[in-house]
């Protein structure tokens, strides 16, 4: 049985490929506190690459609401029924994933993608029909919870009201199912940056890959009669760029880089030198966490939890380790976590990746491939009034 | 892809593929129909048109003195085809005796925003699909212009798929046409008639006759009228000679053809969000 490491489930686990890592691994950091689901990702994507004719249902980014959003719908709840529920123990996955659910022999060769031209259907999940595309808007600003009063106060670390914004893209994940899946194949993993890509002169729209992605990304194009998916903007990330959705994010709330697994991780100190901020967020601090990782792909966009929101559903979302990652984002919110303080300052201060950044000072500084590319103040400084201004005998009600 | 892992590159391509490099196969003249002359009296054409359907000043005026306005269109009508010739006529007949402020009226009143663009003279607003859809359009458009080292005016206020920027792009190609046919220079001719063939049949071919027939119903027997029946009689003429195909658009605009597919009632919004224009209000 083919088996490869899968760092976020902690054990190894079946895969229908070998493992093999890319040189670099393209990756997200997704503060989810931060966004207000203004959806100027979306249409910066959007009106990037998926303008055209047959394109009209494609998003590939999106931003849903949850608990009761998802695009396609209820992407997300569908794959994980067809999964028995799953326990963490100690940082292992001890249930399936959606190559393990169906007990799929994949050293078979009659069971080689390639060979049985439908090796979806021997993964966990669905195929989305034209019908789960109509509303990307499903659940928007739903609430979750108890009902919510005029007089409702929210007293609780943890809300009795709550809902989130979930902006989602493709996660390029090290074991891509959309990549695993194609008979043709004509997916394929980038050595040099990890970015997944559907080769469209290759592709045969044999939309294996629609239904194995858990994560809907890959979708299909019936004016091109190919199936197409988020590149990662490669062409402005081999330029050193942030993609679009990350430069045009207005809350500030995604982070650009590459990541290393955790046993190649860069254990340096922000405090006294460069350092890989995917690293030091990801695997030093276990602050943000990967999308679903039971599913199995190792995906690469990583989400600080919301920290208002029940840790049981987050846990379901994002693995073990949410209750931790909430306490050091207040740690860092008390001023605590000052390397934290200044990465987090950074993020959307330039639209330059950033694969190094260190603590100068009062200052966060961010680094291209050793070009200092941002420098932002870790506090910005602030000045404080009077309420009461006495020449012109006002209460400000506005003092900072 | 290497052997038995995702990590790799493109597959690859036809496995009868050469390692030759690909050449351009020699133009052949019978490809090419036209002449400079022509060429120079298509260009003379296109550009009198783009003249006749901008906002009437001084520009017009000025061509008009004398009365070489009727004068060059005629000529160069004539020297194209005589059902081109006599729509340049019935243009000519119609300009006959009215001064500039009546036909600043006439204009206004069908394109101006005086009175609420009464018939749009621009591309997109033909074109069937979301506005989102169409904004390729306009960018294919840009990127012709720009393939011939060709811009809008830093002052000019109207979009690229104005029907004056594609008349005037049209006459710039066959001018180049005409000077590249008296240097004997098959490849370049061969490029400009290829793009004029691509831009007429992407463009202004698909939906020159909603234009025309637009402006016939709101402003019948007036000059404008005319000089929309002779950009057809001209457009026309191209598809014929050109032996072209172009895609028309539908007559009516509001339809929704292949994203109905995809949105089911909610078919012409912005195509942004699903969501129906219609229905927001």
């Amino acid at each position: 049985m083919p088996t490869v490491d899968n760092w976020q489930l902690g054990r190894e686990m079946e895969y229908p490929y070998e493992g093999a890592r890319p040189d670099d691994q393209w990756a997200g950091v997704f503060d989810l506190n931060k966004c207000i689901e203004c959806q100027t990702c979306t249409l910066a994507c959007k009106t990037t690459w998926t303008h055209g004719e047959g394109q009209e249902h494609m998003f590939w980014n999106n931003v849903e609401t949850k608990p009761y959003g998802s695009h396609p719908v209820g992407w997300d709840k569908r794959t994980l029924e067809d999964l028995d529920p799953g326990d963490w123990e100690d940082g292992t996955y001890e249930g399936d994933t959606i190559f393990e659910a169906n007990g799929t022999d994949w050293d078979d060769p009659e069971n080689n993608p390639q060979e049985s031209q439908q090796a979806a259907g021997e993964l966990a999940g669905f195929f989305p029909g034209t019908d789960d595309w109509r509303y990307p808007n499903l659940g928007e600003d739903e609430i979750a919870g108890d009902s919510m009063e005029s007089i409702t106060h929210f007293d609780e670390e943890t809300h009795p009201v709550w809902f989130f914004y979930l902006p989602r893209i493709c996660n390029h994940c090290t074991y891509a199912a959309c990549a695993g899946s194609c008979p043709v194949p004509a997916i394929y993993k980038r050595e040099e940056d990890g970015i997944v890509l559907i080769d469209e002169d290759s592709c045969q729209a044999f939309q294996q890959c629609n239904e194995a992605c858990p994560y809907k990304k890959a979708i299909f194009n019936p004016a091109e009669s190919k199936s197409q998916k988020c590149i990662g903007c490669y062409t402005k990330t081999e330029q050193g760029k942030a993609p679009q959705c990350f430069e045009n994010c207005l809350g500030k709330i995604r982070l650009h880089g590459y990541i290393n697994p955790p046993e190649e991780a860069d254990e340096s100190d922000p405090m006294a030198e460069p350092t890989n901020p995917l690293d030091f967020v990801v695997h030093q601090k276990e602050l943000a966490k990967p999308l679903y990782p039971q599913f199995g792909l190792e995906p690469n966009v990583y989400y600080v939890p919301p920290i208002t929101a029940p840790t049981d559903y987050l846990s379901q979302m994002f693995g073990p380790g949410v209750e931790d990652a909430i306490a050091t984002y207040r740690a860092m919110r008390n001023g605590d976590e000052p390397a934290l303080k200044g990465l987090f300052k950074l993020m959307g201060s330039t639209e330059w990746s950033i694969t190094a950044f260190e603590i100068d000072g009062d200052e966060a500084v961010g680094y291209y491939e050793g070009d200092e590319v941002g420098r932002v103040p870790i506090t910005e400084p602030t000045a404080e009034r009077d309420r009461y201004d006495e020449d012109e005998d006002v209460y400000r009600l506005d003092i900072t | 892809m290497s052997e038995n892992t995702i990590l790799g590159g493109p597959p690859n391509r036809a496995t009868d593929a050469t390692d030759e490099p690909e050449t351009e196969p020699t133009p052949d003249p019978a490809d090419l129909p036209g002449d400079a002359e022509t060429a120079v009296h298509r260009s003379r054409l296109y550009s009198l048109l783009s003249l006749g359907f901008d906002r009437p000043g001084e520009d017009f005026e000025a061509a008009r003195d004398e009365d070489a306005y009727a004068a060059d269109l005629h000529a160069s009508a004539a020297a194209i085809d005589p059902e081109i010739a006599a729509a340049a006529a019935a243009v000519t007949d119609a300009l006959e005796g009215i001064d500039g402020d009546e036909l600043h009226h006439q204009w206004a009143a069908l394109f101006g925003v005086e009175e609420g663009v009464t018939v749009s003279p621009y591309e997109l607003t033909y074109l069937p699909g979301p506005l989102m859809t169409n904004v390729r359009r306009l960018a294919d458009i840009r990127g012709f212009y720009e393939a011939f080292d060709l811009s809008l005016a830093d002052e000019g206020t109207d979009r690229g798929d104005h029907v004056c920027y594609l008349t005037e792009f049209l006459s710039a190609l066959c001018l180049r046409e005409a000077s590249l046919r008296e240097r004997g220079d098959d490849e370049g001719v061969a490029i400009v008639v290829d793009a004029r063939r691509s831009f007429l049949e992407d463009h202004l071919g698909r939906w020159y006759w909603r234009l025309a027939d637009e402006v016939g119903s709101h402003d019948d027997g007036t000059f404008y009228a005319a000089l929309a029946e002779l950009l057809a009689a001209l457009v026309e003429h191209e598809i014929e000679t050109l032996d072209l195909d172009p895609d028309w658009v539908p007559d009516d605009p509001e339809v929704t053809e292949w994203n109905e597919d995809v949105f089911g009632d909610a078919g012409r919004g912005c195509g942004g969000c699903g969501a129906n224009v219609g229905d927001l209000g």
